[in-house]
């Protein structure tokens, strides 16, 4: 199966798709915006997924850069779901949408982050963190700083995906990229010992929110994600 | 190594002075002065990994023979567990490591103009031997502030 990007096209097809959709956005062509995501993840994820540069020294690197880039599209996809669901001003009224357009937000400032720890490319992507800072601060704004969920865990053994053993044996760092994969713990063994309710969360997804603390003290929330931001591109 | 008496957990779960008599840096549990069942940091084993990368002659738990779980608190503090040093020339390559991971956590800090907007801590304790006698420190705050003590700590005394 040939990459429908050939390797040499790769740098500039990224830029033109980050040109494109940045055009649509400012023009507020969200169906246009929508479509070059689509067209882009379509193109760049076999890519990723079968290796189909191959994999000979020198190649790997790229995969760094297609996944990045996955990983920037499928920021830039949040932010079009963000955008369509704050359409409706009144959406802080709305407790379903609060919880699903403060998940979309930490979802898509993630994605762009891991991004943006490799590239550094701030200064081109500062009205995008303007439009999510915003939007964060419009939360503080009607609902305070909040309070998270924050579990306490007690990992027996965990391994390296890149090498398979045990994390504390090898020299991968978590989140660092090796012949272009990226390395991730993997939890063999674990007990769970509690949960906190913490100021600053690990994960911002975990807060708590007044309308899921019943009368007599209950609460009703995600303690924890075990989906990671990129599931979705192994798949 | 005398100091190393009042790491009761260490010696209780078998480590011997021999082990870590050649050793610059050793990361500890983060309840290595008690006898209560050890666990690791959680990011003790990261910072480990990069002082090997510098060439730091140092061990975690894990080189140590110990099997012991870690401890994740799934806030979005940095805990470094116990350091123990006994060559403080490797003070600024530990201030490298340590800076490089705490990165994230002080551009947060930074960028923070709002004081709602979380912002997560650190927690380390690192003591250091050397021929002067031993200086601990048990740090809990912001990252900053970690990075500028440990930059004293480098700094010589005032009769060298």
């Amino acid at each position: 199966m040939n990459p429908k990007v050939p390797l040499e096209d790769l740098e500039s097809y990224c830029d033109i798709f980050f040109r494109a959709w940045w055009k649509y956005f400012n023009e507020e062509d969200y169906e246009a915006c929508d479509r070059k995501i689509e067209e882009f993840i379509t193109h760049l994820k076999p890519i990723y997924c079968n290796r189909l540069y191959g994999n000979e020294e020198g190649i790997l690197d790229n995969y760094i850069f297609v996944y990045l880039f996955l990983m920037l599209a499928k920021a830039f996809e949040g932010i079009m779901c963000l955008v369509a669901m704050t359409k409706d001003k009144n959406w802080p009224q709305d407790e379903k949408k609060v919880e699903s357009i403060w998940q979309a937000l930490w979802d898509a400032k993630e994605r762009l982050d891991v991004f943006d720890s490799h590239y550094a490319e701030r200064e081109t992507f500062a009205p995008i963190y303007r439009l999510l800072k915003k939007l964060e601060l419009n939360f503080y704004d009607h609902f305070g700083k909040g309070v998270y969920f924050s579990p306490v865990i007690i990992v027996k053994r965990a391994n390296c995906s890149i090498c398979k053993r045990n994390i504390k044996a090898c020299e991968h760092l978590p989140n660092n990229f090796y012949g272009g994969v990226r390395c991730k713990e993997i939890v063999e063994d674990m007990k769970f010992l509690g949960v906190d309710l913490v100021p600053s969360p690990h994960d911002m997804r975990c807060r708590v929110w007044p309308w899921n603390v019943t009368e007599d003290y209950k609460i009703q929330g995600r303690f924890m994600n075990l989906t990671q931001l990129d599931a979705w591109i192994e798949k | 190594m005398d100091s190393l008496v009042a790491l009761k957990g260490l010696h209780a779960a078998g480590v011997k002075n021999d082990q870590i008599k050649d050793l610059d840096i050793i990361l500890l549990p983060e309840n290595a002065d008690s006898t209560e069942e050890l666990y690791d940091a959680q990011d003790t084993i990261s910072l480990s990994k990069l002082l090997k990368a510098e060439g730091i002659n140092c061990a975690n738990s894990y080189d140590l023979g110990l099997d012991i779980p870690t401890k994740e608190r799934r806030s979005n503090d940095i805990w470094f567990g116990h350091l123990y040093i006994f060559n403080d020339t490797i003070l600024p390559i530990l201030t490298g490591a340590i800076s490089g991971i705490l990165s994230p956590l002080i551009m947060d800090w930074l960028k923070r103009k709002d004081k709602r907007e979380p912002a997560g801590m650190v927690h380390v304790v690192i003591t250091v031997i050397n021929e002067k006698g031993k200086t601990e420190l048990k740090y809990d705050g912001g990252p900053e502030g970690l990075v500028k003590i440990i930059k004293t700590l480098e700094q010589p005394s005032d009769e060298s």
